[in-house]
């Protein structure tokens, strides 16, 4: 069923546990992210299936086969560095097609494919150059077309879009998003980036300290976060502290009523409620939603496509707000905010935290 | 800024140029390119028996060389130099690249202990290995009181015994260059060799043993030059068999006070050393400046 799948794998390092207990599933063709701040585990639990580093508990299936014990020269898996690991005492010709004289293919077939596999990336004609010769962005190219050039069952790529400025790194997310699809290999992709994890991915892992905290699509990600963890470290959010009822109430004592949310038992007890500021809305006369409350503007800022408003609703709760720049603000004047029950993610807390 | 102040610019730097490079100019002026000069001159004749400057060019030296021994030495001084400088690599390079890659904490440690025998001067080192190896030294005085022998082994004064001292010395100049040139090698090449099929034995031969390159050339070099010319070992540990161009040198100078023929050999020593490091070094920099 799966390409790659981890079942309770763990990995420490001395006394640090790097990867703590993390199972997940890959399926074929697919581009899933491990998306987590420096230091999660992501790149680890990357370097684990890749073969550079051997799990201390836990199974690593790589197809049907269990992976744990095989070199990592016998994986089926191609891998982009995060710096590159291009061989610097060989032409971009002979870095891409490292891979296909170890599996000793014909000098004529090696050709033609690394051909290829420089069109697939927009380097025809590069084949003699050093590698000292490109830039970033092309020595990336060269990385990947290396990686993918054997047509490995899965590709590792470890931040591979780190070291680039922003506008190739905007331009390279699109093309590697396009040769996925064209070559229709399963994706295993590492970033602390979070909008370009939303941008390329089917799934998303989000890990914090060794551990997996949520994984969905980047749409579950973002609108529905299962952890505090998640819904903070993914875009911005309104946290509101308080207990939710199962009828679908949520009591915050910040706010002079309580707030309607989405009913159900799984939601029951002490609980976070997460609302995106794109979520609330925000006018003088607003009417109509689930949750409208008086506040009053703090703070204006204008961001082009939109104006970062800062309410301020009751005593000691201040809300972030995305708004349009034709609603009329000032600030220090009275406003109303609301959002509707669909539009907030209630996170109940762990016992333990 | 206009030309003539650009002139004085580039005058007063190529003034302090050669102020910093005088002292050195000073020196290798008066301890080697005035003796250097002498030697050549003995070579070829231009200094006769009463010791005064002739104008007088004579090949009669070399001639004299392939009449003499002296080949053969030369013969055995190349072989004993290869032998050592191959022994070095084989035991040095698996050591440097233990420290190097997989040692992680003891590294420094370990290098201090590759450094320390530097902290003792060469003869003493020698000497030591004398007690070691000596009819009465340690290992003979072992073996017999462990009854294992009879009657003591002679290990010194032999071919065997000039190859392990000057292994024993030597070493060290070729971990040191090796050391350097892996500790640059960037671990994650060989992952990358890894990931694209390669086992250890070609990550190696396809990465690793190319990009230390540099210092498989320069540590073989720096054993296999001093190496060629060694004196005091094959003088303190060898017998007749192990004689070598230092010694025929040092005899011909200091016991039969031949200067011309000394330092027609020592020409002829340098004019091969000069020939054999530049035809290695195009050897084993080939393609690298490509991969800088």
């Amino acid at each position: 069923m799966f390409e790659v799948e981890l079942i309770d794998v763990s990995k420490r390092f001395g006394s640090v546990t790097a990867v703590d207990h993390v199972s997940l599933g890959v399926r074929k063709n697919e581009f899933y992210s491990f998306l987590g701040p420096s230091g999660c585990g992501k790149t680890t639990t990357l370097r684990i299936i890749a073969g550079f580093e051997e799990p201390d508990e836990g199974t690593l299936k790589i197809g049907q086969t269990i992976a744990n014990d095989i070199p990592s020269y016998k994986r089926n898996v191609g891998m982009v560095f995060q710096h590159l690991a291009l061989f610097p005492h060989m032409s971009v010709f002979d870095n891409i097609a490292f891979g296909l004289k170890m599996a000793k293919i014909g000098k004529d077939e090696i050709r033609k494919k690394v051909e290829e596999s420089l069109d697939l990336v927009g380097l025809p004609g590069f084949g003699d150059r050093r590698i000292h010769q490109l830039s970033g962005g092309q020595q990336q190219r060269v990385g990947i077309a290396r990686a993918m050039v054997k047509e490995p069952a899965v590709l590792l790529l470890d931040e591979p879009l780190g070291p680039l400025d922003l506008k190739i790194r905007q331009h390279m997310q699109l093309e590697l998003k396009r040769i996925q699809k064209q070559v229709g290999t399963t994706f295993i992709y590492v970033t602390h980036d979070q909008g370009e994890a939303l941008t390329m991915s089917d799934n998303i892992a989000v890990m914090n300290v060794g551990r997996v905290e949520q994984i969905g699509t980047p749409r579950e990600i973002y609108d529905r976060p299962k952890t505090q963890f998640v819904a903070n470290f993914i875009g911005e959010t309104n946290f509101l502290n308080g207990l939710c009822e199962a009828s679908g109430t949520f009591i915050c004592k910040d706010l002079p009523q309580p707030v309607l949310v989405e009913a159900g038992e799984e939601r029951t007890g002490e609980a976070v409620l997460s609302i995106r500021p794109e979520r609330v809305g925000i006018a003088p006369d607003l009417k109509g939603l689930d949750n409208l409350y008086d506040g009053r503007v703090e703070d204006l800022v204008y961001q082009g496509s939109h104006v970062a408003v800062s309410v301020r609703v009751g005593d000691n709760l201040t809300m972030k707000i995305r708004a349009n720049p034709s609603v009329p603000l000032k600030i220090r004047e009275k406003t109303r905010i609301g959002w509707n029950r669909t539009d907030a993610t209630v996170i109940r807390l762990e016992k333990d935290e | 800024m206009n030309s003539l102040t650009q002139s004085r610019v580039r005058k007063s730097r190529r003034f302090t140029v050669a102020l910093l490079a005088s002292p050195t100019v000073i020196y290798l002026a008066i301890f080697f390119f005035a003796p250097f000069a002498i030697v050549l001159m003995y070579a070829f004749g231009m200094i006769d028996i009463l010791r005064q400057f002739q104008f007088a060019v004579t090949l009669d030296f070399y001639l004299d060389f392939f009449n003499s021994v002296a080949p053969y030495v030369f013969g055995r001084s190349l072989l004993m130099a290869l032998a050592t400088t191959a022994v070095c690599l084989i035991l040095g390079y698996p050591m440097s690249y233990y420290i190097a890659v997989k040692s992680g904490r003891r590294k420094e440690t370990l290098m201090l202990l590759v450094i320390i025998p530097f902290w003792v001067s060469f003869l003493l080192r020698t000497y030591a290995l004398m007690t070691i190896l000596d009819v009465n030294g340690i290992i003979n005085v072992t073996l017999l009181g462990l009854g294992l022998i009879s009657e003591p082994l002679s290990l010194m004064y032999n071919m065997q015994a000039v190859l392990l001292g000057m292994v024993y010395n030597y070493l060290p100049f070729m971990i040191l260059p090796l050391y350097a040139s892996m500790e640059k090698l960037d671990k994650s090449l060989l992952e990358a060799a890894g990931s694209l099929g390669a086992g250890p034995a070609r990550s190696f031969l396809h990465v690793t043993l190319p990009l230390t390159r540099s210092g498989i050339g320069a540590g073989s070099i720096l054993v296999f030059v001093p190496a060629v010319g060694e004196f005091i070992i094959p003088q303190l540990l060898g017998g007749t068999e192990s004689f070598m161009i230092g010694n025929l040198i040092w005899t011909l100078f200091l016991k039969a006070r031949n200067l011309w023929f000394g330092s027609a050999v020592s020409i002829i020593l340098i004019a091969l050393v000069v020939l054999l490091v530049a035809v290695y070094m195009k050897y084993i920099t080939r393609g690298e400046e490509m991969a800088i």
